[in-house]
C-alpha cells in the first residue's frame, strides 16, 4: 500500500489512448532526485473508473483526493512539482497546447487538420512552448504515440516538423525509459498470467 | 576558430561534447570544415539546411554539442545582418534560434563575456509546400 503522503499515478494499461503523457511527466519528476517521487502504478483494464470514460489515468494527491483525465493530471503533476520546470515560462501556452491534445484523439477525417497545424507550428519551433521540453511536448508526444490513426497520418502526409519532432522527444532518456518500465510491466504480467494457467491446467 | 574553442571548453561538458570517438571527431570537423565556408559560399548553408530537416541538433540526438557551438558561432554574425535568410533557410533558422536561447549555451556565452547577442527571428513562419506521399 502506498504511504499516506505519497502522489500516486495510476495508468489504465489497456487505455485507449494510454495516457503516456502523464506517465512521462511523471518520469521528469521521478529523475531529478530533489524532488518526492511520484509512485507509478499500473492497472489491467481500459478505465481507472469504469463509468468515467476520461478515466484512463487517475493521480491521487497527497490527501488522499483523486482527479482523472490526462489533461488534468498532467496540469496537476506540472503545478505540484514546480522545481522539475514543465511549465517552462509560458504557462499559458503550455495549457493551450494541453487543451489542443483533445483533438488528436478524433477520427482521421478530424486529427489531419490537428495534425497540420502542428506541423506548421513546429516549422521554426524545436520544442512547443519557449526553448525548452515542458509537460506540452510530453503529452502532445503521448497523445500521438498513443493513436495508430495520428501516426499513420503523419506518415501518409510527410509531416516532417512532428516527425522530427517527434524522434527529439523519443531520444529524450526519461521519455523511452518511461515506455520502456511500461512495457516491461505488461510483459511481466503476461508471462504471470501464462504461468498460472499452465499450472492449474 | 577561438571563440567557438573558447565555447566549447567553458561549457560544463566540453570535453564530451568534443566527439569521443572517431566517427564523432569526423563528423564534428566535416561540419566546421562547411561552417568556415559560409560567408562565401551560400550552397554551404543550404547543405546544412537540409541537413536540419530531419534533426533538432547537427551531430547529437538530444542535447546542443561542440558542433552546434561552433557552427552557431559562425553563423551568428550572418544572420544578424542579413534577416532574408531567416525565412529563406526555415530549417537552419529552427536550428539557430533553439541554440542561441538554449540556457546552458547563453550561460557559457556569457561566462567567456563573448559578443554573440540573440538575433531576433520572427517564427511566424510562411506555409511550407508540402510533398504528398503516395
Amino acid at each position: 500500500m502506498p504511504q499516506q503522503d505519497q502522489i500516486v499515478l495510476t495508468v489504465a494499461q489497456k487505455g485507449s489512448p494510454v495516457a503516456y503523457g502523464p506517465l512521462l511527466a511523471a518520469s521528469f519528476i521521478n529523475a531529478d532526485n530533489v524532488l518526492p517521487p511520484v509512485s507509478i502504478r499500473y492497472k489491467e483494464a481500459a478505465l481507472i473508473v469504469e463509468s468515467d470514460k476520461s478515466s484512463n489515468v487517475s493521480l491521487q494527491g497527497k490527501e488522499g483526493d483523486v482527479i482523472y483525465g490526462v489533461e488534468n493530471v498532467a496540469k496537476a503533476l506540472a503545478k505540484g512539482c514546480p522545481d522539475a520546470k514543465l511549465y517552462g515560462k509560458r504557462e499559458e501556452l503550455v495549457d493551450e497546447w494541453l487543451a489542443f491534445s483533445a483533438r488528436l484523439a478524433g477520427d482521421f477525417k478530424s486529427v489531419l487538420p490537428a495534425l497540420e497545424e502542428l506541423d506548421h507550428h513546429l516549422q521554426l519551433r524545436s520544442v512547443l512552448v519557449g526553448y525548452s521540453l515542458t509537460v506540452a511536448d510530453l503529452v502532445i508526444w503521448g497523445a500521438i504515440k498513443g493513436s495508430t490513426i495520428a501516426v499513420g497520418a503523419i506518415k501518409k502526409n510527410a509531416l516532417t516538423n512532428i516527425s522530427r519532432w517527434f524522434s527529439f522527444i523519443e531520444a529524450q532518456p526519461h521519455v523511452y525509459q518511461a515506455v520502456d518500465a511500461m512495457q516491461k510491466e505488461i510483459n511481466l504480467k503476461k508471462k504471470t498470467k501464462t504461468a498460472s494457467k499452465s499450472h492449474t491446467s | 576558430n577561438t571563440i567557438a574553442t573558447y565555447l566549447a571548453s567553458t561549457s560544463a561538458q566540453g570535453e564530451k561534447e568534443a566527439g569521443s570517438t572517431d566517427i564523432e571527431k569526423a563528423e564534428v570537423a566535416q561540419w566546421l570544415t562547411l561552417s568556415a565556408k559560409f560567408a562565401e559560399d551560400k550552397s554551404s548553408l543550404e547543405t546544412l539546411n537540409s541537413h536540419l530537416e530531419t534533426r533538432t541538433y547537427i551531430t547529437s540526438p538530444i542535447s546542443p554539442a561542440l558542433a552546434d557551438l561552433i557552427v552557431y558561432a559562425r553563423l551568428q554574425p550572418i544572420y544578424a545582418a542579413d534577416k532574408s535568410l531567416h525565412h529563406t533557410l526555415i530549417n537552419l533558422t529552427r536550428w539557430f534560434d533553439f541554440v542561441q536561447n538554449n540556457e546552458s549555451v547563453r550561460a557559457a556565452i556569457e561566462k567567456a563575456s563573448i559578443d554573440l547577442p540573440v538575433v531576433e527571428i520572427d517564427l511566424s513562419a510562411p506555409k511550407q509546400e508540402r510533398k504528398k506521399v503516395e
